[in-house]
């Protein structure tokens, strides 16, 4: 019958001439063809020898030795290898004249199925006994196998529910998470509460669990992501070219950006814009009703929390204009606030004002753009 | 805890009953063997030695926990080594072999734990009435920075009504007998505000604004130190909060917002100012200071250290430090007069501010000459890569001995 | 491509009743390294006992590195404004020393005993898992020497122990010390966590027959506790490190506050960790001198099972009262006041001990050996700083005392009172256990008077110093603040320097114990009248510990196996009818046959270089992490391949008896 080496380099050159058709004819172009077309003659050719010297192999006269060999014990197991082997040759060349992706498939592929054949070659010439055999090629192959094959299992899982949960909309990926917790929860209290679950109806549930999920991720992943709305930062011009901060209107910025860590404990103030107008200064300890101004240390991470106390979407902005040390480097108005904070809602925005507020000219205020009562003196000694 | 208290500090209460109850405290721990030996006089961060009622609260509490603990340790010091002596092997027969009195076990573990819980129950109490900030009077905020604190009062009505911030560093100035808050933050790392005879101390961390009251019975100068560990200095990191009358403490504020004043033309103080534009205000800021074109000099600290800020020298010789409280701008003569004066005549001392002849000016030069070699500081170039070229702390300025002579002239006259 | 066909059958082989062909040779791993003297008998060994003992050597090299540094801070601090180290020698000399002490001192130390008693405390051959125990000890090994490369590669950490966030990051620490700190103690942090686990395995799966969980020796039950404690509290420190590694590395913002993070996420990491290490640190000893106070007081431990379930219940509620060490970094009211009730409701369990050691002691017939003396110190010093730790459980007398010299004293009462004491305590009490020979009684005294004079003289005077306000980590203090008077600071100051010189002669005088102990002629095999199961064999033990596994009956197992109650009518009279050598002898004769101990190992040691050159990598070069990583996997992979004896044919040369039965066949 045919030796191993020949069944591969067969198998190559089938491969190879399919590839060349299949190329010839999808594609425009004759130098794939030709190159292909060409390592299948090749591959051809190699066969031939190979099967005509049986893989240059055994000598008369050494007989004794070869019968005597561990290995001789036992004939070779049918093997998957030399055929997976040669696919993934193919497939690599098919990556060199189409995508890299493919040419990176075929590589691995060609890795994974040469490490596993050499292994599993290696150790049936290890005795002539068959289960020693297969411990030791376990024994040098696991390691490897199992923490690999986990790898790539988890991360197809986790790849595909990340396509569904990013191909959902934003409400129904919640609802979509906690189904998945339930199915979970679920299956685990059955294990555990009904051991005597038929272990092979209980994989074949999860085998098709695990496959409608990547089916799910599959399709998701084609059909494309759900649209994701670009947020803005708080500081920077709309594409109008006005200045967020002063403007009372949406811009899509991100409105849970700046409500970080810090923003629950020991702020060094809240500010809060009333019903009436108003922006109220409140810091720890006793401070005087109507207090017009609020104090900050300079050059210092202050975090302050604004309170929307109005019916309306409001902002806090600062203005910290000052003139610049270089008049070269003017560059305008220095303007910070917050997002759009919701009637009721509160946000942080931590401020660092490097210059004293008697380097600008008018000092430095808050104020709130589209309510004109609302603005607060700001001193930073 | 001084083991003498007929050595009383001048600055010290007068009231006769807190230095009785005192005198009796401190008599009963230390026959108590707690102080085996004697203690320190007159320690300036002495945390036995209350000068407020903050302290006081603290004080209150902590010494019945200090004499119930030595009470105890000399009870099982003492059943020790009465086991020691009694059970020594005098060749007697091996004892039973007893493995225990479960009835006696759970009554000794009962015992401590009602013990605990009589402490526990003024403790939660003391830790409550701490951090009350709503009765307080006057509001100052502090800033720790590397390696230095920064003091300035907001406009309020408080504190006797504040018309501008004033700033200041190293030294507080509070009025006595005013219940303060002091509100507390850093710019770089987190550091410690602790006046050990006026209340316990309060971590102060950057992004965070933290609390922590403030009351002196007397006149006179509580010594504190930054005690959470803040880099380099972290061993010169000192604040001294000064303690004034309401009269005093008026004047003092209407010191610190005395407008600008040039020195005299053709002084030597006169070209200090020029080399202080020059050399010294990019960072310290002196306000009112005019350059020669008569803008106002505005300086940006932000813009060359790391931290943020520098100093502010407008009033630098109503203080009698400098450094970070680490120096005195006070010869040890004129110091020790300050600070040994009785409460009536303290506030006139203080007020005074560093006189020529009272200028350390040894110290104060040889700061001018080469700050970081006084008191390390990361103010060396070759070490910027990793704070974008910006100092921490002061960097040495190469001035020469004669621009030395003329800041110091400058510098002498700003009160 | 020489693909070879073989036969499908070999006709010569299958009549010869389908005989299988043994391999010659090992297929997948290399030869084991067998040899039993030289330094490979060390470097790759698996025997608990040989781990131990290099774990104590190791550590012991640590305790004298660490000391040298406190002696350098002690001589800086020994006057105002000090000038022996700058201020930046002086802040990598403190966060050493605490480093040292802690992390590669006491914690080793403390796993010598656990790694060499607990096997034969519960009359187990070996621990669950030798090779991980050979992993824990060199990973440990390569983390400490790694951290202290520093000191020649531009400098130490200087952020302190606790390392507190901001101050640890670039900006503010910008040699690569820190870094240094971070790898170093993640090594030995695996270091920890693998033993934890190992430990707790052997310890519930291995006992011998008849030894229930109260039944087995106190030593192993605090070994025990620790070791659940290492395996929640390591975790959480990990985390902590890596947030810095990545904050320092890779431009993380984990602690920057301009960037909306809160620094106080370190604190809260750090002491999460930080305060069960205590318990980490002491515990341990605890258990030794819960072994060591019967033996010489010739009575079982008064109140077992409230010294157990106290060493439980101080485990368990060591985990609620971390933020004790935050009172003043304004954590609020409420959160100071629950935390500060929770850390008096400590001290109840750990006054239990006290009060259950001092009860052995009372009616006993106490021999003072040097082991009891370091003993009855542990209880005298460890009650000092437990009361002292009191005053500061009340929160704001604690913000009066933290990071005062009060502090300072208050802890190393604890720690070195009430650990270090008491591992010297075991070190005396089974050093003719482990080597076979006595230390010198004398020398003895010596090393312990020494010790509690320089302890007592170098912390004692902190307490004052600390309450009179001088703050810790200050590289020089000052005249201005220290107060007059004959008993001033700077009296104090230098009393403390000169104990401290005394404590480091004190603790030299065992190094001269040990080598004028060095020639004694052999122990006894039961030397102190001992009451435990590790003493029911030969010292030092043979490599398969006990020749026949014992069958445990008993708490003191070896005591009643000596001694018979002969008293009638409720008198009691202790008669001694066996002594502990005609005990050993009698297992000798029933010795069980074929023991098979598990083989020797290459990997553990190559692994944890591996890791090294990792740690290094990180801080220098990818290439050189990319090679550690290599040498990693290359371990992991021989490691995974080997089987976990060794193949009979690897000895060189092989038994005699070819694998058959035999009482000899202790293969190691």
């Amino acid at each position: 019958m045919f030796t191993t080496g020949s069944k591969f380099l067969i198998g190559a050159c089938v491969v190879a001439t399919i590839s060349a058709i299949a190329y010839g004819v999808t594609q425009d172009g004759v130098m794939g063809t030709v190159g292909l077309a060409s390592a299948a003659v090749a591959l051809g050719f190699l066969a031939g020898i190979n099967i005509y010297t049986r893989d240059s192999n055994i000598w008369d006269d050494e007989i004794s030795s070869v019968e005597t060999a561990p290995a001789a014990a036992r004939p070779p197991a049918n093997s998957i290898w030399p055929m997976a082997f040669a696919l993934g040759a193919a497939v690599l060349t098919v990556g060199l004249v189409t995508y890299q992706a493919v040419f990176i498939v075929g590589v691995v592929l060609l890795l994974a199925t040469g490490a596993e054949w050499t292994a599993e070659a290696w150790a049936e010439r290890a005795s002539a006994d068959a289960s020693y055999n297969a411990e030791v090629r376990n024994r040098i192959a696991n390691p490897l196998e199992f923490p690999l094959a986990a790898a790539i299992g988890i991360g197809i899982i986790v790849y595909a529910f990340s396509r569904i949960m990013l191909w959902l909309s934003k409400t129904n990926t919640v609802i979509a998470f906690v189904v998945m917790g339930v199915i979970i929860l679920t299956v685990a209290f059955l294990a555990a509460y009904r051991p005597g679950l038929k272990s092979k109806a209980a994989v074949g549930a999860i085998a098709v669990g695990v496959l409608a999920l990547v089916a799910g991720g599959a399709a998701a992943g084609l059909d494309g992501e759900r649209e994701i709305h670009e947020h803005e930062t708080t500081e920077g011009l709309t594409e109008e070219g006005e200045d967020i901060c002063l403007s009372p209107e949406e811009f899509e910025a991100d409105e849970k950006a700046s409500q970080s860590v810090a923003a629950s404990a020991n702020v060094a103030a809240e500010i809060t814009l009333t019903e009436s107008g108003t922006l109220e200064p409140s810091v720890v300890g006793p401070l005087e009703e109507g207090t017009d101004a609020l104090t900050l240390p300079r050059s210092n991470p202050n975090n302050v929390i604004f309170i929307n106390d109005s019916d309306e979407h409001r902002r806090l902005s600062v203005d910290l204009t000052v003139p610049p040390v270089d008049a070269a480097e003017d560059e305008g108005p220095l303007l910070k606030c917050t997002a759009l904070v919701e009637p009721g809602g509160r946000q942080n925005i931590t401020l660092t004002i490097g210059a004293p507020s008697f380097a600008a000219p008018d000092g430095y205020f808050f104020f709130v753009p589209g309510v004109e009562s609302a603005r607060l003196e700001l001193i930073v000694p | 805890m001084s083991n003498s208290p007929l050595k009383r500090h001048p600055l010290r209460s007068a009231s006769t009953f807190k230095h009785m109850s005192r005198r009796t405290r401190v008599g009963l721990v230390a026959g108590l063997g707690l102080l085996v030996a004697g203690c320190a006089e007159d320690a300036a961060q002495d945390t036995w030695d209350p000068a407020g009622p903050n302290a006081q609260d603290i004080h209150n509490l902590q010494w019945p926990v200090f004499l119930i603990a030595g009470v105890v340790g000399v009870i099982v010091l003492t059943f020790v080594a009465i086991i020691i002596v009694k059970f020594r092997d005098r060749g007697q027969a091996i004892p039973e072999q007893t493995h225990g009195k479960p009835a006696l076990e759970i009554g000794l573990t009962i015992l401590p734990a009602l013990i605990l819980i009589g402490v526990a129950i003024p403790t939660v109490g003391t830790i409550m009435a701490l951090n009350e900030t709503d009765d307080t009077e006057c509001i100052i905020n502090v800033t720790g920075q590397q390696w230095w604190w920064e003091i300035d009062y907001a406009q309020q009505d408080g504190c006797g009504g504040i018309a501008e911030p004033i700033v200041t560093s190293g030294q507080m100035i509070i009025p006595i007998d005013t219940p303060v808050l002091v509100r507390g933050t850093s710019r770089d790392v987190i550091h410690s505000w602790w006046i050990p005879r006026l209340n316990g101390k309060k971590d102060m961390v950057p992004g965070r604004v933290h609390a922590v009251r403030l009351q002196a019975d007397e006149p006179g100068i509580y010594a504190g130190q930054c005690t959470e560990f803040c880099g380099l200095s972290h061993a010169n990191m000192r604040m001294e909060v000064v303690a004034l009358t309401p009269e005093d403490f008026e004047t003092w504020k209407a010191q610190q917002l005395a407008p600008y004043e040039s020195p005299a033309a053709g002084t030597l103080a006169a070209t200090g100012e020029a080399t202080f534009i020059a050399q010294c205000s990019r960072c310290h800021q002196v306000n009112g200071l005019e350059d020669a074109a008569g803008e106002l000099v505005i300086s940006r600290p932000d813009l060359q250290v790391y931290s943020g800020a520098a100093p502010n020298l407008t009033t630098l010789m109503t203080r009698n430090t400098f450094a970070g409280a680490s120096w005195d701008l006070l010869t040890d003569e004129c110091r020790a007069d300050v600070w040994e004066s009785d409460p009536d005549t303290f506030g006139e001392k203080y007020l005074a501010g560093v006189s020529a002849e009272c200028l350390n000016s040894v110290q104060l030069r040889e700061w001018l000459r080469n700050a970081p070699a006084m008191k390390p500081m990361y103010a060396d170039p070759a070490q910027l890569d990793e704070t974008d070229g910006l100092v921490r702390g002061m960097p040495n300025l190469a001035l020469s001995e004669d621009q030395i002579d003329e800041l110091v002239a400058y510098l002498l006259e700003r009160k | 491509m020489a693909i070879i066909e073989r036969p499908t059958e070999t006709p010569a082989l299958a009549g010869a009743g389908g005989a299988v062909v043994t391999p010659s040779s090992s297929y997948g791993y290399f030869r084991r390294p067998v040899q039993t003297t030289g330094w490979k008998s060390w470097a790759f060994t698996v025997d608990h006992k040989k781990i131990g003992i290099m774990y104590g050597v190791v550590a012991m090299l640590f305790f004298f590195v660490g000391g040298f540094e406190a002696l350098l801070i002690r001589a800086q601090l020994a006057q105002a404004d000090g000038t022996i180290l700058s201020a930046d020698k002086y802040n990598q000399m403190f966060t050493m020393h605490a480093t040292t002490m802690v992390f590669l001192f006491v914690m080793p130390l403390a796993s010598a005993f656990a790694n060499y008693m607990m096997p034969l405390q519960i009359g187990a051959r070996d621990v669950a898992f030798p090779r991980l125990n050979a992993l824990s000890l060199w990973t440990f090994v390569f983390g400490g020497i790694f951290i202290n490369t520093s000191w020649i590669l531009g400098g130490a950490a200087d952020g302190g122990w606790f390392m507190y966030a901001p101050n640890s990051s670039v900006p503010f620490s910008p040699t690569h010390g820190v870094d240094f700190w971070v790898l170093g103690l993640l090594m030995t942090g695996i270091a920890s966590q693998v033993g934890a686990v190992n430990l707790i395995v052997t310890a519930l799966n291995m006992r011998a027959p008849g030894m229930t969980l109260m039944k087995m020796p106190i030593f192993t039950w605090m070994a025990l506790v620790v070791q659940f404690l290492l395996l929640f509290a390591i975790p959480v420190i990990t985390v902590a490190l890596f947030l810095l590694l990545f904050q320092r590395n890779f431009d993380a913002t984990f602690f920057s506050v301009a960037d909306g993070a809160d620094p106080l996420l370190w604190q809260h990491l750090f002491w999460l960790f930080g305060h069960p290490e205590v318990y980490i640190i002491v515990l341990p000893a605890f258990g030794i001198i819960s072994e060591v106070l019967p033996t010489f007081s010739r009575k079982p431990l008064f109140g077992y099972p409230f010294v157990v379930f106290s060493g439980a219940a101080i485990g368990l509620v060591g985990f609620g009262v971390w933020a004790h060490h935050m009172f003043a970094a304004g954590l609020g009211p409420i959160s100071v006041a629950v935390f500060s009730v929770a850390t008096m409701a400590i001290a109840v369990p750990t006054g239990v001990k006290i009060i259950n050691w001092t009860l052995t002691m009372w009616g006993g017939k106490l021999w003072f050996s040097t082991a009891m003396l370091f003993a009855i110190g542990l209880i005298v010093q460890f009650t000092i700083g437990g009361l002292s730790g009191v005053t500061h459980a009340v929160a704001p007398s604690d913000t009066q005392q933290t990071d005062t010299y009060y502090i300072v004293a208050h802890f190393h009462y604890v720690i070195f009172g009430g650990g270090v004491l008491g591992l010297f305590a075991g070190i005396y009490y089974w050093w003719p256990k482990v080597f076979g020979k006595m230390l010198n009684e004398k020398w003895g005294r010596w090393n312990f008077w020494l010790m509690i004079i320089g302890m007592n003289l170098t912390f004692g005077p902190m307490h004052i110093i600390g309450l009179q306000g001088q703050p810790r980590r200050m590289y020089v203090w000052t005249e201005n603040r220290a107060g007059e008077g004959f008993f001033n600071l700077g009296f104090w100051n230098l009393v403390s320097s000169i104990g401290s010189l005394v404590l480091g002669i004190g603790a030299v005088l065992f190094l001269v114990n040990v080598w004028v102990s060095r020639k004694n002629p052999p122990a006894p095999a039961d030397p102190w009248d001992a009451r435990s199961l590790e003493w029911i064999t030969t010292s030092p033990p043979k490599e398969h510990n006990f020749d026949r596994i014992p069958t445990v009956h008993a708490l003191d197992e070896f005591f009643h196996r000596k001694y018979e109650d002969v008293g009638v009518d409720g008198q009691h009279d202790y008669k001694k009818v066996r002594t502990g050598e005609e005990i050993i002898a009698m297992e000798e004769a029933n010795a069980e046959s074929h023991i098979h101990m598990p083989s020797p190992s290459y990997w553990p040691i190559i692994l944890a270089f591996g890791m090294l050159i990792i740690a290094y990598g990180v801080i220098y070069s990818v290439l050189m992490l990319a090679a550690g990583a290599a040498i990693a996997v290359l371990a992991l992979f021989g490691w995974a391949l080997e089987p976990p004896t060794a193949d009979d044919s690897e000895f060189d040369p092989p038994s005699s008896d070819g694998g058959q039965p035999s009482k000899e066949l202790a293969h190691v």
